[in-house]
């Protein structure tokens, strides 16, 4: 299973555990976000997230689309995100 | 001003031109709003793959104002039904993504498709096509 987190209000609940062995976390800019059509082998949508690390390398990541999307919709319904207007 | 390319197909529009890519999984995703400009921001956490040593992969933290990955968000969900539906197995668990809060301000989203599956997608996508399976 890819398990897939979300915070829907990061002040309440930071997140102290993303670096337990103190290595070190990198930071990157997100420049692409795009969609795997068949991203699966059972063919199911992917979304991918293409980021710039600082030192000029990428990283892509995924996750599948139907995790993305309940991801969204859980953020979305936040108090959080209530609080930004969005553009129409 | 922060802008993000959106690539409604990468099997047709392949991002061949990265150079130096590295493969991860979001781990997590959530909300946090900047107390030096009032926004509220997307932040993800990424780990790096590093294979059988999940908890000691490199983590990549990144963020992207709200309303960008709001729209960002509409954007895909537009192409939603023309995207894969995949087998109708009846072990096919990611059909109905599960939705778990552990009490601890977190809920955790768990669906069944593998990573490697993802992974091994990306890698077939992104990479030039005499250039898959070498290190990218």
């Amino acid at each position: 299973m890819i398990p897939l987190s979300v915070t829907p209000d990061m002040d309440r609940a930071p997140w102290d555990d993303l670096d337990p062995l103190g290595t070190g976390v990198l930071h990157g800019t997100i420049t692409r976000v795009g969609l795997l059509r068949n991203g699966t082998v059972r063919g199911r949508a992917t979304v991918a997230v293409a980021i710039r690390l600082d030192d000029g390398r990428h990283v892509i990541a995924e996750t599948t689309f139907a995790l993305a999307r309940t991801a969204a919709q859980a953020l979305a319904a936040s108090p959080v995100a209530a609080e930004e207007v969005l553009d129409p | 001003m922060s802008s993000i390319k959106v690539t409604p197909d990468i099997d047709a529009d392949r991002w061949t031109d990265l150079a130096s890519t590295a493969l991860g999984d979001i781990d997590r995703v959530g909300l946090q709003r900047d107390p030096e400009d009032g926004r509220v921001y997307l932040m993800a956490a990424i780990r790096i793959q590093d294979a059988g040593r999940r908890a000691r992969a490199q983590v990549v933290l990144t963020e992207i104002p709200w309303t960008l990955a709001a729209r960002v968000a509409r954007l895909l969900a537009e192409v939603e039904p023309t995207v894969g539906t995949g087998s109708d197995d009846s072990d096919d668990q990611e059909a109905e993504p599960v939705v778990t809060d552990n009490g601890d301000g977190a809920l955790r989203i768990t669906g069944a498709a593998s990573p490697a599956d993802a992974l091994a997608a990306a890698a077939a996508a992104t990479a030039p096509a005499d250039d898959q399976g070498s290190d990218r």
